[in-house]
């Protein structure tokens, strides 16, 4: 009798995982910034933490440290229309409407972006010169280790997974 | 009416009215950061006692506004508006520094021993930054945060390092 009931316990256990997990991919809000983006890529990426794991070519453990909590990234360079009419702007108000706030922006001058978050999603645009690059993220991000990774970037340590072109990275990871 | 002026000298009234001028001038960059992004600092968990430091300081400010340009003409007539303009507002100059390549001064927004606003002008021949730094800030942890963020323009902040000591007792 115990038995039977320490089985069923399992059991309602591993279905109520099972279908938490399908309510987090439920609630995971991802589908504007691909309604937008997939009518306007040039390239998209879709990285998972083994796959994210792939870019960091010198080993640096800041990055392993960075990339430990993501449980999704999706990378998408848009096309030339997209940069030429900025609709990006539009995929921000979009997520505005969603409670999404805003986190860190830069504008004017060479560099621009715009990162806005709500619980443990991410979602971003980021413009440099003729490049616009948009991106979602799910999961956790080790920000203190941002700094370091700026350097380590500038410094070659490892692929900018916002800044790559596919003859510098396996094709596996492109996500079709 | 009353909270939008609450938010602005949140924000800082001097660094907002010149996010507000310059923003459709594309020789300027205009970087912010908002609370919620540092409150996200507070969610880690630190790994030694200077990560511990770090983050304790990080997680009480409210928001860091940059605007820099690094080839502007009129680069020295902005510098001393800029001081005019933070010297008018009521700020209390904290250290300035006068060189041959730039000019630098740093100024506070302090009430009862708490410090709510550090502002940094610099200015050189052809470069200038303002940087706001809000929220509650300790002078200790100024160089700690300009050391660990690496933010550009915000290592200007370290070289107050080197003056700290005196500067706090001063202060």
């Amino acid at each position: 009798m115990v038995k039977c009931t320490m089985t069923m316990t399992r059991n309602t256990i591993l279905i109520s995982f099972i279908l938490l997990l399908g309510f987090q991919n439920l609630f995971a809000q991802e589908q504007p910034l691909k309604d937008f983006a997939e009518e306007r890529r040039e390239n998209k990426f879709c990285f998972y933490p083994s796959t994210l794991r792939m870019v960091n070519l010198a080993n640096n453990p800041d990055f392993d440290d960075l990339v430990n909590g993501i449980e999704k990234l999706l990378i998408y360079s848009l096309d030339s229309t997209a940069r030429a009419d900025k609709t990006y702007k539009d995929l921000i108000a979009t997520y505005e409407e969603l409670d999404y706030e805003e986190l860190a922006s830069a504008y004017g001058g060479k560099l621009n972006f715009y990162i806005y978050g709500k619980d443990k999603e991410y979602i971003g645009i980021i413009r440099q010169e003729d490049l616009v690059t948009a991106f979602y993220m799910r999961g956790q991000i080790a920000m203190n280790k941002l700094p370091q990774l700026m350097q380590s970037m500038s410094e070659g340590d490892f692929i900018n997974p916002f800044d790559f072109n596919l003859d510098d990275f396996g094709k596996n990871t492109q996500d079709q | 009416m009353m909270f939008l002026s609450m938010a602005i000298m949140a924000q800082g009234p001097v660094i907002t009215k010149y996010f507000n001028d310059l923003e459709d001038n594309e020789n300027y960059t205009k970087v912010s950061v908002s609370q919620k992004m540092f409150s996200m600092f507070t969610e880690l968990e630190a790994g030694s006692d200077a990560e511990n430091e770090f983050l304790e300081a990080v997680s009480k400010l409210k928001g860091l506004k940059i605007i820099a340009a690094d080839s502007v003409a009129d680069a020295a007539k902005m510098y001393k508006k800029a001081v005019a303009d933070v010297n008018k507002a009521g700020y209390e100059e904290l250290m300035s520094v006068k060189d041959a390549e730039e000019n630098m001064q740093f100024s506070i927004i302090e009430k009862d021993g708490i410090i709510s606003e550090l502002l940094m002008v610099v200015g050189g021949n052809k470069s200038f930054v303002m940087l706001s730094l809000y929220g509650e800030i300790d002078l200790k942890n100024i160089s700690k945060i300009a050391q660990e963020m690496r933010v550009e323009g915000l290592e200007n902040l370290g070289k107050m390092h080197d003056d700290h000591d005196k500067e706090h007792d001063t202060y």
